[in-house]
């Protein structure tokens, strides 16, 4: 291989070389100057690369974390919230407008106005029914108020005669 | 990094959050350096760290048991400063000639500056002439002994991907070496 191309793979290679390709490597070196300028980057490179250290934070990731966490659980139920409420809005919106395009074109306006007044028809015959049910039972309701009535004053009138008989019987005592 | 124990995953599989805060615990350095490698800034570090427990722990149910939880857990660090690069560099574009003289270089906070050493600048610099996914398939690779396989599965990949990817990169670190060695001779 002509190119540098192999030898330059063999000099940024990952891992230990083999017996052959070093070999191969040390030769090329001996009369490449290019190669052997990359390699002595690459070496000053792979020494800082590997004794670097890992850098710690300066702050506090794990309080900042529990802060962090609450505000941000806080925010995502807030936004699941919203996001229900304007669901619900945009479905009753669509059935509505959906049910009024029903209801009011042509072709339904006529049987949905039947259906309604069949409804408003059955309503009536309801409110009829009771009607009725109320005439009949309107002599045993008022026999039954007034006599509830009158037996209401015979309680207070009978009380009232108990409570002056006790106070005359009082005055009578202390008069003795 | 330690290792977390299977009790642990489970009860935060269940949505234990007291359990979450032990894998916090165990995994903040490790998250931490390898956001700040990928961005560079310990400010724009922490948030991603943050970013990353909080995707955690909300895809919690995606993970799979048989996996490496550290593998899992970094990978999400690594998309997240991967994505967070990308967007970054959009705006940049969008800016005329005019205006890119007033905009610095990237350069962080000078404190910062102050308290890094030589080496650790060096370190950095050649990182950041890396595109964002070589930097990140290079800082798995050298901060976390990953193997080609556990590069290709965090960075959602092929492994001849990444064993291509990590030879370009290797070259380009060399090649920047170069540059760098002549500036500083020059
Ligand atoms: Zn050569």
């Amino acid at each position: 291989m002509d190119s540098h191309e192999y030898y330059e793979e063999l000099i940024l290679k990952d891992g230990d070389l083999s017996g052959e390709e070093r070999k191969n490597l040390k030769a090329h070196l001996e009369e490449c100057e290019k190669c052997q300028k990359l390699e002595e980057q690459w070496k000053s490179c792979l020494n800082l690369l590997t004794k670097a250290p890992m850098v710690e934070p300066k702050a506090d990731i794990t309080g900042k974390w529990e802060q962090t966490l609450q505000v941000r659980t806080f925010e995502k139920e807030m936004k699941n919230q919203n996001r229900q409420i304007i669901g619900t809005i945009v479905l009753i919106a669509i059935l509505s407008v959906f049910s009024c395009t029903v209801l009011l074109s042509p072709e339904f306006l006529i049987p949905s106005t039947i259906q309604i007044s069949q409804i408003l028809f059955l309503l009536a015959g309801l409110a009829n029914q009771f009607q009725t049910i109320l005439s009949m039972l309107r002599l045993p309701v008022l026999i039954c108020s007034l006599g509830g009535f009158l037996a209401v004053i015979c309680f207070i009138v009978i009380n009232r005669i108990g409570i002056n008989n006790e106070e005359n019987s009082k005055e009578g005592v202390e008069q003795s | 990094m330690n290792n977390i124990s299977t009790d642990i995953l489970e009860k935060v599989k269940e949505g234990d959050a007291d359990a979450f805060t032990d894998i916090v615990d165990a995994y903040q350095n490790a998250i931490y350096n390898l956001c700040y490698r990928m961005l560079y800034n310990q400010t724009e570090a922490e948030d991603a760290t943050q970013e990353t427990f909080w995707k955690a722990w909300t895809n919690f149910s995606k993970y799979d048991f048989n996996r490496s939880f550290s593998t899992w857990i970094l990978s999400i660090a690594a998309h997240y400063c991967i994505d967070l690069q990308r967007k970054k560099k959009v705006p940049e574009m969008e800016i005329d000639e005019t205006m890119e003289e007033i905009i610095p270089d990237p350069i962080p906070h000078p404190e910062q500056e102050a308290i890094r050493n030589e080496e650790e600048q060096q370190i950095q610099d050649m990182l950041n002439s890396l595109n964002e996914t070589d930097r990140a398939a290079i800082v798995l690779r050298y901060w976390y002994d990953f193997s080609d396989r556990e590069i290709a599965e965090s960075l959602s990949m092929s492994e001849s991907a990444v064993k291509s990817r990590l030879f370009r990169a290797r070259k380009q670190l060399a090649q920047y070496w170069d540059g760098q060695t002549q500036l500083n001779q020059g």
